[in-house]
């Protein structure tokens, strides 16, 4: 099993305080050292923010995926995780992203929003298919447009 | 915050052979560990040490009172000057030295666990024997998680003492994981094992880099601040720690959740002692659990005096019978047309020595937690029958069971029993039941009900009103009474308990079930109540429950 190849979905909300230059920044090392990290230890995935909350799904090997989640959950800067979806799968979908991300004044990320309107910020209701699917197409077309995605890894 | 869990990995592998006594400077000459192990005061000169300790340093045997800095500079110049910086300093540091000598790479932990002494372990990251040290089960569940062990726990406890601001104590965080015993049902013992090693690295993660975090028990950890200002940093520690704990796991492919509850002891804040700290933790942790799991409490000393009595309770309860502390009396129930005694209930009293009477409202609950009811329960059905077969053949003896009573699913056999010995009739024998006891298991117990009725035997539904009253109850058996709980007797100058009592009584009437009131103390709720038409009460007004002896007096 650990050699096995899972999914994780997870939302979290942002704890981080301060201007939009300090969140920024922030993201931008959570960004970066998620790289390196995830590069190293054979993840691919993707990373949403709308400034309320965090999506984020890993791709990877059992274990790994678990360890790089225990780093997470220790983390100050977003708190109430919510785990979607945890689950064996055949194969990556985010394989050319070690962390792609979409930021909060893209599109994907107002979709986000508003399927969480949607369901009332009911997690319970949010389903992580739907979170895989929105970042999956999004990042895919911020690719090819070059206009959403903020930073590719 | 401070992510340093480097700072820990030493500590837990130590293979400490013989406790040692808490006061003194342990002796470490005896610790058969891989790692090395020492105390230096502060200016670096050598307390104790174990045989690793010297090995791994290439010290001479004979270290007593020479300072380290001077043996180490052969080895590493470098580290010592690095050394005599950490040693001096008041936080936990770690130094990485490779030895001229052998080219070992070595970890040196320097521990401030109080003002004059500092714990060094030195660990040789070459050979990789650490992990294979595991001193039992435990250790071996975490081998790749550094804990301390629970001699140093004690250790660094017994050598505290507090620095030069005296504002800052030392506090002890103990740690319970909820639902534990249910991870290991569940997913199995290997993933109780993962989670117990993710549980403790988020500890290591959270923790400032001089507090000590310890496997204390099974499911239970121990994070020990050094010198912060209390209860403040124990309290927000503690919030961040059952915030974290109640994270969502990710084990063997699947999400697991549990939560932590903390029970939290502060050095001088109610804790005078330093070898109470443990023990007081403890108590505040059973206190966090028991009023809400997923709190923490802090101890205060009143928790060591309900500890106390309740400790002296329960054994005392244990004895009780055996003691024959035990005696029932006996409270007369009325005809209200006639004030004619028509039965007695049989009340239990507790008579401990030296405490005198104990209220049933204290004991009962407690027999029903440790199971001594069962007996209690058989007593006093036997006591009862048999007392009562020296009365008149027209007066009942009502007894009550607890629903704790009907889980063994012996009891018909027990009244059955009761009534044989006796050789009372089985239709003077009334038993009380409460709603509660309809909620759990509703099917059982009427089962049950029905099989003591077909004895003979009569059952009257007690404390109506107080529970959750729902009329359903009254319908899913032929119950004989309905008991109006004495509290809206006692409120019957107010409307609603007026009109729940009219309400039931008028329910018990249609239904064909004798009502009865409980606690009527004045003829003016004797006068209401007879109005509205109900059939019997109890109370002062009529008499106050009395001994066996008394019996004969109050019916003549
Ligand atoms: C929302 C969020 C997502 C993150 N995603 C990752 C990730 O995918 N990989 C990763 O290594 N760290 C990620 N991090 C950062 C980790 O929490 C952590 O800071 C980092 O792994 C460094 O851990 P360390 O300081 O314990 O070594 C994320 C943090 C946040 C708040």
């Amino acid at each position: 099993m650990t050699q096995n190849l899972y999914r994780l979905i997870y939302l979290s909300r942002n704890t981080i305080l301060g201007s939009n230059e300090n969140v920024h920044q922030e993201i931008e090392q959570i960004l970066a050292i998620s790289r390196q990290r995830n590069a190293a230890s054979g993840i691919t995935g993707a990373l949403m923010f709308n400034r309320e909350c965090f999506a984020q799904v890993l791709e990877g090997v059992h274990d790994q995926i678990q360890e790089t989640f225990e780093r997470i959950q220790c983390d100050p800067r977003h708190g109430d995780v919510v785990v979607l979806d945890f689950e064996p799968v055949d194969t990556r979908r985010f394989s050319r992203w070690s962390m792609g991300y979409i930021g909060y004044d893209t599109l994907a990320s107002k979709e986000f929003t508003q399927i969480q309107l949607a369901t009332g910020f009911d997690v319970k209701q949010l389903s992580g298919e739907r979170i895989y699917d929105l970042l999956h197409v999004h990042l895919y077309a911020a690719e090819k447009t070059g206009s959403d995605l903020e930073k590719i890894a | 915050m401070i992510y340093n869990s480097l700072n820990h990995s030493a500590i837990g592998e130590l293979k400490i052979n013989n406790r040692q006594s808490q006061h003194s400077a342990m002796d470490f000459t005896a610790i058969d560990s891989p790692c090395g192990f020492a105390w230096v005061d502060t200016a670096g000169k050598i307390i104790s040490a174990n045989p690793a300790f010297l090995n791994l340093l290439a010290l001479p045997a004979d270290v007593a009172n020479k300072t380290l800095f001077d043996l180490i500079a052969p080895l590493n110049a470098s580290a010592a000057g690095l050394l005599r910086q950490a040693v001096a300093g008041q936080h936990t540091e770690t130094i990485k030295l490779v030895s001229a000598v052998d080219n070992k790479t070595l970890h040196v932990h320097v521990i401030a666990c109080n003002q004059e002494q500092r714990l060094i372990m030195v660990e040789n990251l070459s050979s990789g024997n650490f992990s294979q040290s595991g001193i039992n089960h435990q250790a071996q569940n975490h081998s790749a998680v550094p804990l301390a062990s629970r001699g140093m726990l004690n250790e660094c406890i017994a050598h505290w003492k507090p620095d030069e601001s005296g504002a800052a104590s030392l506090a002890m965080i103990m740690i319970g994981l909820d639902r534990f015993k249910r991870i290991n049902e569940t997913l199995g013992h290997d993933a109780g094992d993962q989670l117990l090693k993710f549980a403790a690295q988020r500890l290591l993660r959270i923790v400032r880099s001089d507090d000590l975090v310890a496997h204390f028990a099974g499911d239970q950890f121990v994070v020990l601040q050094i010198n912060q200002n209390q209860p403040v940093a124990a309290i927000a520690m503690a919030e961040r720690i059952i915030e974290l704990l109640k994270r969502p796991f990710l084990i063997n492919g699947q999400q697991a959740n549990i939560s932590a509850s903390i029970g939290l002891a502060i050095l001088h804040q109610d804790t005078e002692s330093s070898d109470d700290l443990i023990k007081h933790a403890e108590l505040a942790l059973h206190d966090a659990k028991h009023n809400a799991r997923g709190s923490y409490r802090l101890y205060e000393q009143s928790l060591q005096k309900n500890a106390g009595e309740q400790y002296d309770l329960e054994v005392g309860l244990r004895r009780a019978l055996f003691l024959q502390e035990f005696t029932l009396f006996y409270q007369a129930q009325v005809r209200m047309q006639d004030r004619k005694i028509v039965g007695f209930e049989a009340l239990i009293r507790w008579e401990k020595p030296g405490a005198g009477i104990i209220s049933p409202v204290r004991f009962i609950p407690l027999a029903e937690e440790t199971g001594e009811i069962h007996e209690i329960g058989k007593w006093v059905l036997q006591t009862a029958c048999r007392e009562a077969t020296a009365w008149p053949e027209d007066i009942k003896i009502a007894v009550n069971v607890s629903p704790v009573q009907f889980e063994s699913g012996n009891l018909k056999q027990i009244v059955q029993a009761a009534l044989s010995a006796s050789g009372l009739t089985p239709q003077r024998l009334e038993l009380e039941i409460t709603e509660g006891l309809l909620i759990k298991n509703v099917t059982n117990a009427l089962e049950q009900l029905r099989e003591i009725q077909a004895l003979g035997v009569s059952v009257a539904m007690d404390d109506f009103g107080t529970g959750y009253s729902s009329l359903n109850y009254l319908s899913s058996f032929p119950f004989s009474k309905i008991k109006i709980d004495q509290s809206f007797v006692h409120r019957m100058q107010i409307d609603k308990s007026r009109t729940l009592i009219k309400a039931v009584i008028t329910l018990g009437n249609a239904l064909g079930i004798k009502t009865l009131a409980e606690g009527v103390e004045t003829e003016e709720q004797f006068d209401y109540l007879a109005r509205n038409g109900c059939m019997e009460i109890q109370g002062y007004l009529i008499s106050k429950p009395v001994p066996a002896e008394q019996i004969q007096a109050l019916i003549s």
